[in-house]
């Protein structure tokens, strides 16, 4: 029988259905071998949602395949899962014909034991050996690791997690182990440490630190030893939820799906009591107990911040007294000036987070939601699906805990706009209390002193450069996805390629890297603009203009005789239509699927920009 | 009225081999049953075990054939499935 796209949809939904209800191995089995007979071969996934992932073991790994694949799901995402047989992982990475390199994978995760990598016997005579010769073992396995994972990201784009060694409780040394040169435990300290080292700088490998992953759950309960001897299976069924919670991370910040904001309830959620009754001196938020747990909230909420994730309240409150102990508490840590906006007022919750989301400009889906009240969870939760309600326990000792066990803040790479991010928000709410004074937009312009630099990017700007690349949408002439490295591969190849950067600063402060383009050389009389793309934060100041003259510009210099640059439109970027058309350039053709080809002829041109931005050049 | 032995019983079965609760029989058999592979078997006794507490013997292990075989096995552990 024909089962429609909306059948295999609702099936999946009431398996996936079942696991969020009952988390049970038996619940996440049965869902994925469901799963798997269901037929998807119809329906057409976004590149977007669709991710092909990858697993290289040295032992049966096939269970953690299953929450991966189904936890993968339940965020949303449509995964090709591809395991690798078990323990080829060396055949798999050095044939470049393998299955592996076929499946074409998005990301790898490898599992190797040491012992898988050392000789039979090394570990049973390692208290005779001498230090010179477990040094020896220890530059040969780093040795081995290297070749293997430099061969990996040399044939394949995907981004890569080496899982690290998980460093024994055991060793024949006993107390005696920090004693010797190198003990068993150091032995694998080290290589870890080393392994560390060598990749800390890397674009595309990443190492997963499995053995704090291990420690937090217990060394003493994460092996099945029984399954490990029957079937080589390492991980516990209850600890496969664990890594894979910690796996799905990265392929969060890869898919985008990561939050940026953390919006906050004020009473019982920042401080304990309730300001409007219990007054200044009344509520609870001192350096000793009680009060101390909201203190120490407060400081893990500010090292989030402190990386870039932005902080907002939404409160039923008066704002006088709210803001009297943001201005007066000596022990508030968390000041106005760390808020990227708040909504402090009687008016419904849910309506103040859409609010809020408009405000910063940031979708729902970027939000996790802190509030004491279950009856106002559960009403964000059913009003809004996309926010991220943190089930929060009812002891405040638990807050910082439930923050910091949530994995969702996670990103690829941190820009130098992730460490300034919070200042930026600060100085944008204040440029909107001027926005609302001035009478018109180009006064305000202008009242902004606005100095736009364009750039060629450089190594510090790239991984901003990917980043924007990957979340823009509505400014965002082709929204063409590129991962770092090949970002990085056109950055190395400026004959082909030119990649520019837009950073913008205004009187109150500065905005970082903001705009990317791409221009592409075809011949040295034809160049294209690949890319084009501007953060919706800077909208609306007329300095596109001044980015696309910069590019514009250059061809001119280089004797560039057609400039031509896409439009690809996509569900969120109607707003840039008629960019090219308004800046002069002439339509070539449009194709049925509403793309449009522009060029213009940069030698006849004379454009200006606007005379109240001033344009820093290099 | 079934006893929480049967109900968790059943739950495991027909979850991890993928079958409908009147598909389960004694005789249903790792040979018949394609689904049965060697992974599906040592999680299976896997769930056993966790569910109910114990841990089969290597010779246990191997020698589990059928549905049949599970509760005979159990039996040993004083576990009755009927």
């Amino acid at each position: 029988m024909f089962s429609s796209n909306i059948d295999v949809f609702n099936k999946q939904n009431d398996l996936l259905d079942l696991v969020r209800k009952e988390p049970t191995h038996r619940n996440y089995w049965n869902a994925y071998k469901k799963i798997r007979r269901l037929d998807f071969s119809n329906i057409e996934i976004s590149d977007h949602a669709h991710i092909n992932i990858a697993l290289l073991s040295s032992f049966t790994i096939d269970p953690l395949a299953i929450y991966i694949d189904i936890d993968c799901r339940l965020k949303e995402l449509f995964p090709a899962i591809y395991i690798a047989p078990f323990n080829r992982y060396h055949e798999e990475i050095l044939n470049d014909h393998s299955g592996f390199y076929k499946f074409n994978p998005d990301v790898v995760f490898l599992f190797i034991e040491l012992e898988s990598l050392l000789d039979d016997k090394f570990i049973m005579k390692f208290p005779q050996l001498k230090p010179e010769d477990k040094e020896a073992e220890i530059d040969r396995i780093i040795k081995d690791i290297k070749l293997l994972l430099d061969t990996l990201s040399r044939q394949s784009k995907a981004l890569i997690i080496f899982s690290n060694f998980i460093v024994p409780t055991f060793t024949p040394f006993g107390i005696l182990d920090n004693k010797q040169e190198i003990g068993l435990k150091s032995f694998y300290r080290y290589i870890n440490i080393r392994i560390e080292e060598l990749f800390q700088a890397d674009k595309q490998i990443y190492i997963f630190d499995l053995n704090e992953v291990v420690s937090k759950y217990g060394k003493d309960s994460y092996k099945n030893s029984p399954m490990y001897y029957r079937g080589s299976i390492v991980f516990d069924e209850l600890f496969l939820p664990r890594v894979s919670y910690e796996l799905i991370g990265y392929i969060k910040a890869l898919k985008s799906k990561n939050r940026k904001c953390i919006v906050l309830d004020l009473d019982n959620t920042l401080w304990g009591g309730i300001i409007g009754e219990d007054g200044l001196e009344g509520i609870k938020l001192n350096v000793s107990y009680p009060g101390n747990e909201f203190i120490d909230f407060q400081r893990s909420l500010l090292s989030l911040n402190n990386r870039g994730i932005i902080l907002a309240v939404n409160s039923k409150n008066n704002l006088e007294d709210a803001f009297e102990v943001f201005h007066q508490h000596p022990y508030m840590l968390i000041k106005e000036n760390n808020l990227a906006a708040y909504r402090i007022n009687w008016d419904d919750k849910v309506q103040n987070l859409i609010e809020l989301a408009k405000e910063l400009n940031i979708g729902l889906d970027s939000i996790v939601f802190f509030d004491d009240s279950p009856a106002e969870r559960a009403h964000i939760q059913m009003s809004l699906p996309d926010v991220q309600v943190v089930d929060l326990p009812s002891s405040p000792a638990l807050y910082r805990k439930t923050l910091e066990d949530l994995n969702d803040f996670n990103t690829l790479s941190l820009t130098s706009e992730d460490l300034q991010r919070s200042e930026m928000y600060h100085a944008r709410r204040k440029r909107q209390v001027l926005e609302e004074q001035v009478p018109s937009v180009e006064e305000f312009i202008k009242s902004l002193e606005i100095v736009a630099k364009v750039q060629y990017t450089n190594e510090f700007s790239l991984p901003r450069v990917t980043s924007l690349i990957n979340r823009t949408n509505q400014f965002n002439l082709t929204t063409r996805r590129y991962t770092e490295n090949e970002i990085h591969q056109m950055y190395a190849n400026p004959q082909k390629y030119f990649i520019y950067t837009l950073q913008v600063q205004d009187k109150f402060g500065d905005e970082g890297i903001v705009g990317v383009a791409i221009v592409r050389k075809e011949s040295d009389e034809k160049w294209v603009i690949d890319s084009f793309l501007m953060s919706c934060r800077v909208i609306g100041r007329k300095i596109e203009t001044i980015f696309l003259y910069k590019i514009l510009k250059t061809a001119k210099q280089h004797k560039v005789k057609i400039l031509e640059a896409e439009y690809i439109p996509t569900k969120k970027n109607s707003l840039v239509k008629e960019f090219y058309p308004e800046h002069g350039f002439q339509l070539v053709k449009e194709e049925s699927t509403g793309e449009i080809l522009w060029k213009i002829h940069p030698l006849d041109l004379k454009t200006i920009y606007p005379e109240y931005i001033q344009v820093d050049e290099e | 009225m079934m006893s929480n032995n049967n109900f968790l019983f059943e739950d495991i079965i027909s979850k991890i081999l993928i079958l409908e609760k009147d598909q389960i029989n004694d005789k249903v058999s790792r040979e018949d049953l394609e689904e049965w592979d060697s992974m599906t078997h040592l999680t299976l006794i896997s769930e056993l075990e966790q569910v109910f507490n114990i841990i089969l013997t290597d010779d246990e292990v191997t020698e589990i054939q059928t549905i049949g075989d599970i509760k005979t096995t159990l039996k040993k552990y004083e576990i009755r499935i009927e």
